[in-house]
């Protein structure tokens, strides 16, 4: 009988190590996938707004402050050169996340804002376009214009723009 | 009976010229010779009760639906610091339903920078924060009218708010938050349709937009300061507008004497008028207020102080804005200006609720107290006002 125990204790000691090395190894992988999941779920939430210009604009950066006067009309010149900025149709999911960070306005309250301030002293209202292709093409074309888009769209473009400021949307 | 029939072909002939002149508006293209063509109109139907002494012809008291101005605003850039503005609007007496045009607004600038554009034209003056702010555009106001003693000149208002001339303005950025300045001068107004046979009134403020009836010029100035942070939405001002009146008969040209109660003879008023301006446009609150002291000047040595004002609230829950305002003018009986205006004291309460039918279109309700030394009475307005 006390031989029976023995050999039983002395199996189950030799296959201890081995057990939980089997854990450990389970464990790890298990861990390493949910790291992996969660860090690729958060880069996935964490995009990034490009505020861009073609290379000839007088600026080479903008504080978010200044967009923000720019998009609101405020702000109309910068070092001698009048801006024109670059607006995405309401279509397009980037404004309203531009709109929302950078502004603090819905669609809705832009469109009012917007036509109210011309309505009482003109100026250049933002010029919307179909696409981030257009924007980056109006962009280039447009002396002063500056516009946003996604900052992975200007992966293509970049040697022809300058990223004046890039804003995190989560 | 004829004449009945007459008026009626009047009235029809009239209102279908609006319904077409609306209806043509709205066909039109955003972009007309280059310019970005815009507008706003609106349709006000006006029920007044308990009006004493009732009149059987004052239109209100009848309840009226009433076309508002179609009001039409055209803007071009001309290059990128030259800019075009103009303003112009199609309106009709309630009484006589004529219809008249008027060019509100015309104004061609340069933009030297943020801080400075210099403009000439016909501009709204910058005494008054509504009156630089809404213009004709009542689909702009939360409510359905100016305060009273905003009203344009012709349509009863106590300041001025247009002016002929040139305009300086601009804005800085600060640590301390954003300020505001517009600069004016110009064409001096005078009071006109002034009638003296019994007692002196009736006279309407005119911006003399083509030709000056004085060598004396007007001068008018804003400042603002708008904080940023914590303090955001906030706006506070001064104003001020310096001028001189004289007084003339419907013909424009022959000169009135006002004679105030108190017998005193004015031939020339010499007119400063200070301001200062609140507001709040933030968090869903809305809250404007401003208050206006005149200080006239006669050459026989007296002076008159008068003073008028308004506060207004509107809370925006979602699409519904509840809304009220008060509005109190206190005038001196024998200020020879506001016996020119046949203007009394008066307090007005409002309350009222809008709704945003779109972004340019709202329906509007709203009841009025009314009350002055010689009239109290009610008024409910609805009014469906838009842009486009």
């Amino acid at each position: 009988m006390e031989t029976v125990f023995a050999n039983s204790l002395i199996k189950t000691i030799k296959s201890l190590p081995s057990f939980l090395t089997k854990l450990e190894i389970l464990v790890f992988l298990l861990a390493s996938f949910m790291l992996i999941l969660v860090g690729a779920g958060s880069a996935a939430e964490v995009k990034e707004i490009a505020v861009i210009s073609s290379k000839s604009f007088t600026a080479d950066a903008l504080t978010l402050e200044e967009v923000k006067e720019i998009y609101r009309g405020e702000k109309q010149i910068i070092a001698g050169q009048r801006i024109k900025p670059i607006d995405q149709r309401d279509t397009q999911s980037i404004r309203n996340q531009f709109l929302n960070k950078v502004l603090n306005l819905s669609g809705d309250e832009y469109v009012t804002y917007w036509n109210n301030r011309l309505f009482r002293e003109g100026g250049i209202p933002p010029i919307p376009k179909n696409s981030s292709a257009e924007v980056i093409a109006a962009v280039q074309e447009t002396d002063g214009a500056i516009g946003y888009v996604w900052l992975t769209d200007t992966a293509d473009s970049k040697a022809n723009l300058k990223i004046l400021l890039t804003i995190p949307i989560r | 009976m004829g004449k009945e029939q007459g008026r009626l072909r009047t009235i029809r002939s009239n209102f279908i010229l609006f319904i077409l002149l609306i209806a043509n508006s709205l066909a039109l293209p955003s972009i007309v010779f280059g310019m970005e063509l815009q507008g706003f109109s609106d349709v006000t139907y006006t029920y007044d009760w308990h009006k004493q002494p009732a009149k059987a012809s004052d239109p209100n008291t009848n309840g009226t639906v009433a076309l508002g101005e179609l009001d039409f605003f055209a803007r071009a850039n001309l290059s990128d610091r030259v800019d075009f503005l103009t303003e112009f609007n199609f309106s009709a007496d309630p009484n006589t339903n004529d219809g008249a045009v008027d060019i509100e607004r015309l104004q061609i600038g340069y933009l030297f920078s943020d801080a400075l554009k210099i403009q000439a034209g016909r501009f709204h003056n910058v005494l008054s924060y509504w009156n630089m702010t809404y213009h004709h555009g009542r689909q702009l106001y939360t409510t359905v009218n100016r305060p009273d003693f905003v009203h344009f000149e012709d349509d009863g208002g106590l300041i001025p708010t247009h002016l002929v001339g040139l305009a300086a303005g601009g804005h800085v950025d600060t640590r301390m938050g954003e300020f505001e300045y517009d600069i004016m001068g110009g064409n001096g107004p005078r009071v006109q349709n002034v009638d003296c046979t019994t007692t002196c009134g009736g006279g309407s403020l005119s911006p003399n937009s083509t030709g000056d009836d004085s060598k004396n010029k007007t001068g008018s100035f804003m400042l603002r300061w708008t904080p940023k942070g914590l303090l955001r939405g906030l706006g506070m001002g001064i104003s001020g507008n310096i001028q001189q009146l004289r007084f003339y008969e419907a013909d424009g040209i022959t000169p009135v004497t006002i004679v105030s109660p108190d017998g005193t003879l004015t031939d020339v008023v010499n007119q400063q008028i200070y301001g200062v301006n609140l507001t709040y446009l933030a968090h869903h609150i809305e809250f404007l207020s401003e208050g206006y002291q005149f200080r006239d000047y006669n050459y026989h040595g007296q002076s008159y102080l008068d003073y008028v004002w308004y506060t207004q609230l509107g809370i925006k829950i979602n699409r519904f804005t509840p809304y009220s305002r008060f509005e109190r003018w206190t005038v001196l009986a024998n200020d020879p200006y506001f016996v020119a205006l046949g203007t009394e004291d008066m307090s007005k309460t409002i309350a009222g609720i809008r709704f945003d039918l779109i972004p340019s279109s709202s329906i509007k309700v709203e009841a009025q107290w009314i009350n002055t030394p010689s009239i109290k009475y009610n008024e409910a307005a609805i009014q469906w006002a838009f842009a486009f």
